[in-house]
């Protein structure tokens, strides 16, 4: 029987809602600066954009700092990095894919 | 959520946001902790039942997986012992399927799948005609020899035809350096060896014991292994890893490119949220400029190693916890003794020429080049 501590648990599911959000939070500001180049939106809406983007920065920064969880969502978002790097890096270099090779039964 | 109140055209003030901001935090820790609280017996009972048994098979996949292509940098390194290569075993063809009795050992009417039959455990192919003969200096204490084919040697052990495994990390340690240890004397005593990875062992099949099929083996594949240990004799195999400082890197990034000292002008005298656009755009200019940087100069020095050495392998890049001390190039060279003082000068250069950093180790048996 495994005990679950739950405020590990806790811990364990707001980690990674907020590196969700922050990952969602990354898209939207690269799409922020996309728009921007684009020359469509005018200074004040730049303005705007800036500080919707920034108090939404804030507000995970917040949520983490109360939550004690800054660390838990740092580890998490590096696992989901390693993860992404490790298929890309697979991808890319058909040399390793004799490594992956399931065997057929 | 913010950003649709901005669409609608409705700008919230500090204390409107920081209202919402607490709202929010509000639901989902009361919607955390009643999930948590209605679920709890439940998720318990998954998670023992069906999580926990996917997790562990998931975790030692992915181990696996990660490590397969690492064989070599497991044996090279003895604080780790590398227990994930277990079970490998030397694709020797296998064809016939009656019983066999093992070399060397009474006869015990083996069957192919019997785990009582006798395998070789190889260490390494090696040039030479005049037998060896170690005594029991191998893993466990086994009696280690050679058997020869034409010019050519390997050097084994006569073992169960099963892969050493154990759970237990100290023992499998062991084992690697005791596979090490055999190597180092092979390579000592005939100038050159071809190292074979841990846990590499060849079973009998049908009629013949491992022998005949190791023999059977190196008689189809000697032009090969000849051709490869011509490669590498009097050769080293040296680790170079080239380290660089992320800051100092961007900041001269930064001084070369005109576009991100305008940005930087722009950002002057602008609201906050115009301001942090700029500072968007900035970092993500320095991120590309970083990049495209990384890479001509891992071009350069590539180059470089690659002319001061008899053959280059380029190695997956490792992260560093460091921050100011990332890993910019990995490689594996294999180095002629004479080449050996020339790679040691390219590498100083590089080391004053851009600041990096270099750490070079070895020498290592060539398990890269093999």
């Amino acid at each position: 029987m495994i005990e679950i501590d739950e405020k590990n648990l806790k811990q364990g599911v707001l980690g990674l809602v907020l590196a969700l959000v922050e990952i969602i939070e990354d898209t939207l500001r690269i799409q922020a600066v996309r728009r921007m180049d684009s020359g469509l939106l005018t200074d004040d809406e730049i303005e705007r954009l800036g500080s919707a983007l920034l108090d939404l920065k804030c507000a995970i920064e917040e949520i983490k700092e109360e939550q004690g969880i800054t660390e838990t969502v740092k580890e998490i978002r590096e696992e989901l990095d390693d993860v992404v790097n490790d298929v890309l890096d697979t991808m890319v270099n058909p040399e390793r894919w004799k490594d992956h090779q399931v065997p057929c039964s | 959520m913010q950003l649709d109140i901005l669409h609608e055209g409705g700008v919230m003030n500090q204390n409107q946001r920081e209202k919402l901001t607490r709202v929010l935090q509000e639901i989902l820790d009361e919607e955390i902790e009643s999930i948590t609280n209605e679920t709890r017996s439940i998720m318990s009972a998954l998670v023992n039942k069906e999580g926990l048994p996917a997790l562990r098979t998931a975790i030692s996949t992915t181990i696996a997986d990660a490590t397969a292509g690492l064989p070599d940098q497991a044996l090279k390194s003895s604080s780790r012992p590398g227990p994930l290569t277990l079970g490998r075993t030397a694709q020797i063809p296998l064809r016939d399927t009656i019983p066999s009795a093992g070399q060397g050992v009474s006869p015990k009417s083996p069957t192919p799948e019997d785990p009582g039959a006798t395998g070789l455990y190889l260490y390494g192919i090696a040039a030479g005609t005049a037998p060896v003969h170690y005594g029991p200096s191998g893993i466990d204490g086994q009696d280690v020899y050679s058997i020869h084919y034409r010019d050519l040697m390997a050097i084994v052990h006569t073992c169960p035809a099963r892969p050493y495994e154990s759970t237990d990390k100290e023992v499998v340690k062991d084992w690697v350096m005791d596979h090490e240890k055999i190597i180092e004397r092979v390579s000592g005593h005939c100038g050159t060896v071809m190292p074979f990875c841990f846990d590499t062992i060849i079973k009998p099949n049908g009629t013949k014991t491992a022998q005949e099929m190791l023999l059977h083996w190196m008689s189809e594949e000697y032009e090969r292994l000849e051709s490869r240990i011509n490669k590498i004799s009097g050769k080293k195999e040296y680790g170079v890893q080239i380290f660089y400082s992320p800051s100092l890197m961007g900041e001269r990034v930064a001084s070369m490119n005109p576009a991100i000292k305008n940005l930087e002008e722009e950002m002057k005298h602008r609201g906050p949220g115009m301001e942090y656009m700029v500072r968007q755009k900035i970092e993500q200019e320095l991120k590309t400029g970083m990049e495209s940087e990384a890479g001509s100069l891992v071009h350069d020095c590539y180059k470089k190693i690659k002319d001061a050495s008899d053959d280059v392998k380029i190695e997956k890049i490792k992260k560093s916890a460091e921050k100011e001390r990332k890993m910019l190039m990995n490689c594996s060279c294999l180095v002629s003794d004479e080449n050996y003082i020339k790679l040691g000068d390219v590498l100083e250069n590089i080391e004053k020429e851009y600041g990096f950093s270099v750490r070079f180790t070895g020498p290592w048996p060539v398990y890269s080049f093999v």
